[in-house]
């Protein structure tokens, strides 16, 4: 298998006031073109796990790689190159940034990867292209789109860069069906034109149903790993 | 991959429109800083400038050179026996733009049976022109001619005090250099007001040749004033004459230790205002930073989300530096186009001061003009650029540290 994360036994605590464990020694690998979700009730680290996986957390104890790259001993300006080179996210509620256009908001990660200018001017319009953005809305700001298409946008923006990893937490949850179930289109063919990973940290059946590896999160440990023949 | 060039100035120019009421607002005031500081800044180096002018032009002089021990102790035995070489230097002397020979001296006035104290202050009128105003302080009768002897132009209250009026003639006793007494009587042809109140009531002024004659002085003087160019002009001046000069016989004083009250004064002024400038400045600072701590903190997440796509901490900072220092910018394009007018205005018709006491606090040191000029200067203008640069700098820097300390995690969970 073609490892491209690999966690072991992560642990994460907060202390406050108490202790929370949102993690216990939680072990998994995570192939090249995976296509899966994370999933729990609420409170069982799902959310803890992407966040760790993504460099935006520490966990308490444990290692994690990506690609062979040992994320848990970075410092905050490695974790920050190792977000912009090899990790694309996407969140629930969208989050472009307000004062760039949908085609600047993905032209933005491309500039922090240091892509050369015409490719930066090219590679936004194919991916908007790809995920379904009309031409004349390609030009609007974030406020000007519907939810569908901010997400769309934001899908874009992660995958622009051929990222190793598409961390995704809880991306459909706040669009209507024919939106989440467009997205859902949309990001099962760029895994498999792009061999691009997606991990998703979900409760969304709709979501579910398409991945092709689910694994259950409760208390903190995983109670569950299975793979959709 | 090309360099990792990130359009900052694009991104702060966006964000600083996103809430344009606030922008419009902190934009005002640092408008209203920039402007207010740098027309503070010229227009009291202007008024210090045209303080000091009036005090050297009626007093002082820039530069006084007289025989070594004369400013202590101003007696009629210590005085330039020979200026002739003293005079050459000076003429050789670079940034110098006139010079006078002066006889100072005190003597007992008489008139009418009544007599006073008074200040004699002697010189060739045609070179005094060029350093003092005394010509043009006088209020009634005409000024001293080189040509003419015997005259004098009194201070006006000297004159009520001894019952004189003009053609009247007046009586002068001094000691004179070879230790005799020395006694004549001149003519008034005029009546001076120097707006001082110890010269108005002792003042004389008389020709040169008149009072060498007085004092048994032959050729000699006892001051020689000198004026250089400009004011900044002063120090080099006074360097090279005292290169020039004997120090065992002579002494060089510059204005300011001439009349060292007068520097301190200026001083004090300067004192009170970059207090009063500080306390302005720290109120602005404070208004800034409270703005740049409202729009941080109501972007959190939006960092959060920025950090997540591989923004490091310093370039977020340093997205929040460029939003203050692009409202700085535009704020010094207005704020000093605005001071340039100002100043402008205040150089060619003045600012009169009296609205705001001057007259009383200038009557202390012997002044009667509130009507200030401004002045241009680049020093100053550097000064103003750097301070609204610092301050801005300053009150962001706060809220640029604590976006840079953020947390991805807690920033992206922001509410």
């Amino acid at each position: 298998m073609d490892k491209v994360v690999e966690i072991q036994n992560l642990h994460k605590v907060y202390r406050d006031g108490f202790d929370v464990h949102a993690l216990r020694g939680v072990d998994l690998d995570i192939a090249r073109g995976d296509f899966m979700t994370i999933a729990g009730p609420s409170g069982s680290g799902k959310t803890t796990l992407l966040n760790i996986l993504g460099g935006l957390d520490r966990p308490t104890e444990g290692r994690v790689f990506i690609e062979g790259q040992e994320v848990t001993a970075m410092s905050r300006s490695e974790l920050a190159d190792l977000r912009r080179r090899r990790l694309g996210f996407v969140f629930q509620s969208f989050n472009l940034i307000p004062v760039l256009t949908a085609r600047e908001n993905v032209e933005f990660a491309l500039i922090l990867r240091g892509v050369e200018p015409n490719r930066r001017r090219e590679l936004p319009q194919k991916v908007l292209g790809q995920v379904g953005l009309d031409e004349c809305m390609r030009e609007r700001r974030p406020f000007d789109l519907s939810g569908g298409q901010q997400q769309r946008v934001a899908v874009a923006r992660a995958i622009v860069g051929e990222p190793a990893v598409v961390l995704a937490d809880e991306p459909t949850a706040n669009l209507d069906t024919e939106n989440a179930l467009a997205l859902l289109d949309l990001m099962e063919r760029l895994n498999e034109e792009r061999q691009a990973t997606f991990i998703f940290s979900t409760h969304d059946p709709r979501v579910m149903e398409r991945a092709k590896r689910h694994v259950m999160l409760r208390d903190g440990e995983v109670v569950s790993d299975e793979r959709r023949a | 991959m090309a360099a990792v060039r990130i359009p900052f100035l694009k991104l702060a120019w966006r964000n600083l429109w996103r809430n344009k009421r606030r922008t419009i607002l902190t934009l005002g005031a640092m408008t209203f800083y920039s402007w207010m500081l740098l027309w503070f800044l010229w227009f009291w180096d202007g008024a210090h400038d045209g303080m000091m002018d009036n005090y050297v032009r009626i007093l002082t002089g820039h530069v006084q050179i007289h025989a070594r021990g004369f400013s202590d102790d101003m007696s009629v035995m210590k005085r330039i026996r020979e200026p002739g070489p003293i005079v050459a230097a000076i003429e050789s002397t670079e940034k110098v733009a006139a010079y006078s020979l002066r006889v100072k001296t005190y003597a007992l006035a008489a008139a009418h049976g009544d007599s006073a104290g008074a200040f004699v202050l002697a010189f060739d009128p045609r070179r005094e022109r060029g350093v003092s105003y005394m010509h043009r302080l006088l209020r009634e009768g005409r000024c001293l001619e080189a040509r003419n002897r015997g005259e004098v132009v009194l201070g006006y209250v000297l004159a009520e005090n001894l019952g004189l009026a003009l053609g009247d003639q007046i009586a002068l006793m001094v000691q004179a250099a070879d230790g005799s007494m020395g006694a004549d009587k001149f003519t008034v042809v005029g009546l001076a007001d120097p707006g001082i109140s110890a010269m108005n009531n002792s003042l004389i002024m008389m020709n040169l040749a008149d009072a060498q004659e007085l004092l048994a002085y032959g050729d000699a003087v006892n001051e020689i004033v000198v004026m250089a160019e400009d004011s900044y002009d002063v120090a080099r001046v006074h360097g090279a004459l005292e290169e020039q000069v004997d120090p065992e016989r002579y002494e060089v004083l510059t204005w300011a230790e001439a009349a060292p009250e007068m520097k301190e004064m200026i001083e004090l002024d300067w004192a009170s205002f970059l207090l009063i400038m500080a306390i302005f400045t720290a109120v602005a600072l404070l208004g800034i930073m409270n703005t740049v701590v409202m729009s941080v903190f109501e972007r959190v997440r939006e960092f959060g989300i920025m950090m997540a796509l591989g923004l490091r901490p310093g370039q977020l900072a340093r997205l929040v530096v460029t939003e203050t220092m692009l409202m700085a910018f535009v704020a010094m394009a207005i704020g000093f186009s605005l001071a340039v007018v100002t100043t402008w205005l205040s150089t060619e018709y003045g600012f009169d001061m009296e609205p705001f006491g001057a007259q009383e606090s200038m009557a202390d040191w012997g002044m009667a003009n509130t009507l200030f000029f401004a002045k241009f200067s680049l020093k100053f203008f550097v000064v103003a650029f750097a301070s609204v640069l610092g301050m801005s700098f300053l009150a962001t820097l706060y809220p640029a540290l604590r976006t840079a300390a953020m947390r991805p995690v807690e920033a992206i969970k922001f509410q």
